[in-house]
């Protein structure tokens, strides 16, 4: 085993983050943790993201829960991109970085003067990811959408939730860290294309798209069949049983998955019964499933009468993938997420120490960067206006009172 | 927008060599993703194969050519070898392609089975310049690393389930369970990090010069998804699950119209005054409780009924159409059949077919549109084995 650690794995890239809300500041809070130094570009002109409640302790641009959380591991600087000299400044600063990733409405970077082509004149090889909800191209790229919009218009929906009922959608607002996995996806292999071609590119990713790649099944039965796929609600098309059951307690669920002959029999070993042994509705993968609404319901009688902690280790213990439900606390306080050090402690200045989540890398020589605090508004400008750019204080004064650096 | 083929240095990964010997989802949908940036993948299966190709849907002509789709979208463009992991003869034929490849791919806790005895250590100090992905259910430490889990188990653990159904959509009742996303979410994910883990171990390895062992946990990829709720609880000190969340702003609502469901979204003031005169400047729209997005949240009781009876005879597509028209980001939901066949998605050209000789079906292709193009992705679905010769012959075994 190599005895020192080497540095983290993207040091010495630095990433000029336009990011607005989720996508695209979550996959920046990501490559600061692999090495990158990423600089968040930000206006008091206009400052969605810090305006997202809930806020530890008095509301503010530095005490957002939804900014604290994406913008770890950044700098911030503040430049007002609706004055000319702001543009200007903000492709000095391109010059000086490897990749450059926004997700503004298409087409507003193109309006600010800092298109692709207007980057690549004063960087050759930049990197440039555009996030958006359609796309960059087709009809509807100049259509406006949340994360509720392509949920609902990908498909995502429409295969998600029971037999004759409405299509249905998850949390989490999933299609913003989706496609955030995808940009960052995007980026490691622009930096691999321009490491093997001197070349940097740009990388159009349509949020939808993103959350298509993860349908696969079901757009392969429809595309086949020229039938809409049945919703299954928590069913799986071979295996059962495999739901959600509720458990003793007060809200309490237990996900339980069943697969092949050898599960089965340690079910019926666990639960009981010998109606479920001797049941011909049950006696093969195939039966099960085409009868798994009284299985469930056999099931169910059982999981409800227990503690679902209790029951999951039961489960496990005989081979049997189960598991309780955890909430956004408990998740927090799991012992193995915190034992292996994916729930992180943030300590940020403003809002306080809290347990965060992580990222899902750990490397044997390289190492992590430890988690930083989100920048509070503007930190950075020394840093970003003196430090990279070289204006002296005075100009930085000037640029001030004029409301660009701002 | 543009067609045909990017330019090859699209492929980044021409040249370099991939060893997969994983299973199901997670670790062949990783090494297929940096197949599609160019790498010759070499799938390492053992004598009954890998058993997602097992997995319904089957495509194909006939009985005989029957393919899982899913296995199709996993594993095309790979080359497959058989290796029994029990023969010294094999498992010198595997240390010979090892010693030739940049990433391995694998998907067990204990490698000793598969690999010779090989350690993570062992790994690293016999094939440095080798980059290792290793992704299991739970990663390989910690009090849950020899916990059984599938997609549905990840999703349940990793904290998705609590949350969903989800804002805007909500349980209907206390009685109504969590609910699963109908996609190998986890497991998908977890591939996908696998990916970008390797990358940038490859890009690390042109500065150190050797390679590194990665490690991903599906369960940590998806509580990587859920960060933005954490922070709200951990925050604002209440988990919001998958229950109604009054308002803070409306309308921001999964609502019914006359052919489906939409997300009405229209509490900025600038699309609700686009809303209003949609909907024809009705007289209540003036009242004061609904004079900022803030009010319509809190007398969303009052709101929700006035709305409804516009929204109940708005056919979903002329909504659509209305609202994007004014910059309202408000959408139907539409069904998979008319999702990838949308205008969108036809111009974007985004669906591939499953099988290279055929248009039996098709599935989602490269994610991406670089310098304006879609980068071409695909290839055949290899047969069980169909390579061992081949690859046997290139590492002289």
């Amino acid at each position: 085993m190599t005895s020192s650690r080497e540095p983290s794995p993207l040091r010495g890239l630095r990433v000029i983050d336009f990011g607005q809300m989720i996508a695209v500041p979550l996959l920046g809070q990501w490559l600061g943790r692999l090495g990158a130094e990423v600089i968040l570009v930000e206006s008091r002109v206009n400052l969605p993201s810090r305006a997202f409640g809930p806020f530890a302790n008095e509301p503010g641009p530095n005490t957002s829960s939804i900014f604290n959380y994406m913008n770890r591991n950044k700098r911030s600087c503040t430049l007002n991109l609706r004055t000319p000299k702001g543009v200007e400044l903000a492709k000095r600063l391109v010059s000086t970085g490897d990749v450059v990733q926004e997700n503004f409405s298409p087409g507003v970077m193109e309006r600010l003067g800092l298109g692709y082509e207007e980057l690549a004149a004063v960087k050759p090889d930049v990197i440039l990811l555009s996030l958006s909800a359609f796309g960059a191209t087709g009809p509807w790229s100049r259509y406006a959408a949340l994360h509720s919009g392509v949920t609902l218009l990908s498909g995502l929906a429409a295969v998600t939730g029971y037999p004759n009922d409405r299509p249905r959608m998850v949390g989490s607002s999933l299609p913003d860290p989706i496609a955030a996995v995808y940009g960052l996806l995007g980026l490691t292999q622009a930096l691999r294309h321009r490491a093997a071609s001197g070349q940097g590119q740009h990388i159009d990713l349509s949020m939808t798209e993103a959350i298509q790649a993860l349908l696969p099944d079901t757009i392969g039965e429809c595309t086949l069949s020229a039938r809409e796929p049945e919703r299954i609600g928590n069913g799986h098309r071979r295996k059962a049983p495999h739901g959600v059951y509720r458990a003793a307690g007060d809200d309490e669920w237990l996900a339980l998955s069943v697969d092949g002959e050898a599960q089965w029999e340690a079910l019926k070993g666990i639960i009981g019964g010998e109606g479920l042994s001797n049941d011909p509705r049950f006696s093969t993968e195939v039966d099960r499933r085409v009868n798994h609404q009284a299985l469930d319901e056999a099931v169910q009688a059982w999981v409800k009468e227990r503690d679902a902690r209790e029951s999951a280790r039961a489960l496990q213990a005989s081979g049997i993938p189960a598991a309780p439900v955890v909430n956004e606390r408990a998740l927090l306080a799991d012992p193995h997420l915190n034992e292996r050090g994916f729930i992180v402690q943030d300590d940020h200045p403003e809002a306080g120490t809290h347990p965060m989540a992580g990222v899902p890398w750990r490397f044997r020589r390289a190492s992590l960067e430890e988690n930083r605090p989100a920048p509070t508004l503007g930190r950075d400008n020394d840093y970003v206006f003196r430090g990279i750019l070289g204006l002296d204080r005075q100009e930085i004064a000037e640029l001030e009172r004029e409301q660009v650096i701002h | 927008m543009t067609s045909g083929p990017a330019p090859s240095s699209h492929y980044p990964l021409s040249g370099l060599r991939v060893i997969e010997t994983a299973q199901g989802v997670a670790g062949p949908y990783c090494a297929r993703l940096l197949g599609d940036a160019g790498a010759d993948v070499v799938k390492i299966e053992g004598p009954n194969g890998d058993f997602a190709r097992q997995e319904p849907p089957f495509v194909g002509a006939t009985d005989f050519s029957a393919e899982s789709a899913l296995f199709a979208y996993l594993n095309r463009g790979k080359r497959s070898i058989v290796v029994d992991a029990g023969s010294a003869q094999d498992r010198a034929a595997l240390r010979e392609l090892l010693s030739t490849a940049d990433v391995l791919i694998h998907d067990s806790l204990d490698l000793s089975g598969s690999y010779a005895g090989m350690t993570p250590e062992q790994l690293l100090q016999d094939f440095p310049q080798l980059v290792t992905v290793s992704i299991t259910p739970f990663g390989e430490s910690g009090p849950y690393a020899n916990l059984l889990a599938d997609d549905l188990v990840l999703a349940g653990m990793g904290g998705l389930l609590a949350v969903s159904p989800g804002f805007p959509d909500h349980v209907i009742s206390e009685n109504e369970p969590p609910l699963r996303a109908n996609a190998h979410i986890a497991e998908l994910i977890g591939g996908a990090f696998g990916a970008i883990g390797g990358l940038v171990a490859l890009s690390a390895r042109d500065v150190t010069g050797t390679g590194d062992y990665v490690e991903v946990s599906l369960h940590e990829s998806v509580a990587a998804l859920l960060g933005w709720n954490l922070a709200v609880t951990e925050y604002g000190g209440a988990a919001v699950g998958r229950y109604r969340a009054p308002a803070r702003q409306a309308p921001n609502h999964y609502l019914p119209c006359a052919d489906g469901w939409v997300a009405l979204v229209a509490f900025i003031e600038r699309h609700w005054n686009s809303l209003v005169e949609l909907m024809g400047n009705p007289e209540w729209a003036a009242r004061p409780e609904f004079a900022t997005g803030p009010e319509r949240g809190v007398n969303w009781d009052l709101l929700e009924p006035l709305l409804l009876d516009w929204l109940i005879e708005q056919p979903s597509q002329t909504f659509f159409e209305a609202a994007q028209a004014r910059g309202i980001p408000s959408c139907p939901a539409l069904s998979l059949s008319e999702a990838i066949a949308s205008d969108q998605a036809v111009a974007r050209d985004y669906l591939v077919s499953i099988l290279p000789d055929g248009d039996l079906g098709r599935l989602p292709g490269d994610p991406f549109v670089i310098d304006g193009r879609r980068r071409k992705v695909g290839g055949a679905v290899p047969e069980l084995g169909e390579h061992t010769p081949d690859i046997l012959g290139e590492v002289g075994a």
